[in-house]
């Protein structure tokens, strides 16, 4: 059932998405749906690339286009040109609909401005609409996963006469943390999308005067959140984690600052969709989540000691790619490493020693390369270390020529090196001079 | 209070007011305001990486990480909050 189909059958009166300025109800939907309908009839039974820069847009369009345009392809628009078209051309496209001049040439671009028209057209929304929905391209380039509607609503919670449940949104609608945000939200209760460029304590005090009730963050997120004056000020009802490995102190503190909010920490990945969700309180999931045969998913540790999962909720493949995400039993391994203690699974980190740091995942051979490429560097050591307020950060020792002596002006000079060679997430927070750095008998940097 | 107590609780304050000054450095951020004991951290310019840079830091500088150590979880507010924690801090015993 599409989406539009949903939110009838729910009778939806209530607001469904909220920004500072605007907001979209099932009237104004439908309403407007008749004003643009000759356009989207050209939409119908198309694949249609999504590039909208805002958020509040991008819902509307998605709600129209479900059940009516055979794949939604929805395009990050902060992506280099080169990168925006590559992500395009995999999505096989039909046409490109935008709410800006994107800096891409490309036939069938169509402005969201021009859909407007007196012409009426009738309207079938018989699609089974393929989502394709794109990595986080921290670790590789970005490529767009296939899922559908009932893949992404798979593990939504039904939360029957739930009205008064406000759902801020602090994900970007364009991945896949902020479309599950999106559907969690608007079949029962109402989604507010704030202006992410602000600062977060006035995102907060946005969402203290529009009574958000419910959130999901990251585990740094949350902590930052916690650090805000007015937060513990906001009435929470729905607290969900993700994206992280959620540890004990941020359960614990999210627990005592909100005694009425259910809290949930959710494991879920573009590729594998959301596996499943922990509402104990306790970090890491329970043993018994690999026995039993759960409704919706299945979980066990391969052989390597990493998570696979099986689900209603995997994604069907990479657009542009036949391969099959699934192995001939239907799991898919998430490289996650898993160590059982006691009645307890917990989450160890990353299997290929991909470094996660805020969420951003990082391969840190990568940023050696880079760094030695820099002229006076000898040798590079790139790792994480923990980090009790975001999760880790990253830091390198460097072994450097020792005819330099200015350490501080060195760090300035690697800084903007690197800034024109990768994202700024993968630079280096921490630079350390070291004498030397351990190599295995291989020759190869030891990593233990 | 002793006088030790005091001159250790002050030293303790100028390792914080230097590594704050350096995570600033280190991430390109400026100090928005005086630091001031009723500082409100978050709108001091330092963002959550250089708040994590300046507790790495005063880790390699106290030898001691007291949020990583917490149990009963707690996350100041005030510059003067931050500082009292530090100041509070005591070293779990090892058996």
């Amino acid at each position: 059932m599409h989406i539009l189909k949903r939110l009838e059958n729910n009778n939806r009166k209530n607001n469904l998405v909220i920004s500072n300025k605007l907001s979209l109800n099932l009237r104004g939907i439908k309403k407007y749906q008749n004003k643009i309908s000759n356009f989207l009839k050209y939409c119908a039974g198309k694949k249609v690339a999504l590039i909208i820069s805002d958020d509040f847009i991008l819902a509307e369009w998605l709600i129209l286009l479900d059940g009516l345009s055979s794949r939604i392809s929805i395009i990050p628009s902060n992506l280099s040109p080169l990168a925006t078209r590559d992500l395009v051309d995999s999505s096989s496209s039909e046409m490109i609909l935008t709410n800006y001049d994107i800096k891409i040439e490309y036939k069938n671009i169509y402005k969201i401005s021009d859909a407007e028209s007196n012409i009426y057209a009738d309207l079938r929304y018989d699609y089974k609409t393929e989502w394709a929905i794109s990595t986080s391209g921290t670790t590789r380039k970005p490529r767009l996963v296939i899922h559908d509607l009932q893949r992404l609503m798979s593990a939504t919670k039904e939360i029957k006469n739930k009205d008064n449940f406000v759902w801020g949104l602090l994900y970007g609608m364009q991945r896949f943390a902020g479309i599950q945000v999106f559907l969690q939200s608007i079949f029962n209760s109402s989604l507010f999308i704030p202006n992410l460029s602000n600062n977060l304590n006035f995102i907060v005090n946005q969402f203290l005067d529009n009574s958000i009730n419910c959130l999901s963050a990251s585990p740094t997120l949350w902590r930052k959140l916690l650090m805000s004056p007015k937060f513990t000020e906001l009435q929470m009802r729905v607290i969900t984690l993700g994206g992280e490995i959620a540890d004990q102190n941020i359960l614990n503190a999210l627990k005592k600052n909100f005694k009425d909010a259910k809290i949930r920490h959710i494991y879920a990945s573009t590729e594998a969709g959301v596996g499943f969700s922990v509402t104990d309180g306790l970090a890491g999931f329970p043993k018994k989540y690999l026995e039993k045969n759960h409704n919706n998913f299945n979980l066990k540790i391969s052989n390597k000691n990493t998570l696979l999962i099986r689900s209603d909720a995997i994604a069907t493949k990479y657009a542009d790619s036949n391969l099959n995400f699934k192995d001939e039993d239907g799991f898919i391994d998430t490289d996650d490493l898993i160590k059982t203690k006691g009645d307890r699974c917990v989450f160890l980190g990353r299997k290929n020693g991909t470094i996660n740091i805020g969420g951003n995942k990082i391969h840190p051979e990568m940023i050696e390369n880079v760094l030695i490429s820099f002229e006076g560097v000898k040798l590079a050591k790139v790792y994480s270390k923990k980090s009790s307020i975001i999760g880790g950060i990253l830091i390198c020792d460097l072994v450097i020529d020792n005819k330099i002596t200015d350490t501080d002006k060195f760090t300035q000079k690697i800084k903007i090196f690197c800034s024109k060679k990768i994202d700024n997430f993968m630079i280096p927070n921490i630079i350390k001079y070291v004498k030397n750095i351990e190599l295995t008998s291989t020759g190869k940097i030891s990593r233990l | 209070m002793t006088k030790k107590v005091k001159n250790k609780n002050s030293e303790i304050e100028k390792k914080i007011v230097k590594c704050f000054k350096k995570s600033l450095k280190v991430t390109n951020l400026k100090l928005l305001k005086k630091l001031r004991p009723q500082s409100v951290l978050l709108e001091t310019g330092l963002d959550s990486l250089g708040f994590a840079i300046l507790v790495s830091l005063l880790d390699e500088e106290l030898g001691f990480d007291p949020f990583a150590e917490m149990t009963d979880s707690f996350y100041p507010v005030y510059f003067s909050e931050f500082c009292e924690l530090y100041k509070n801090y005591k070293p779990k015993l090892k058996n």
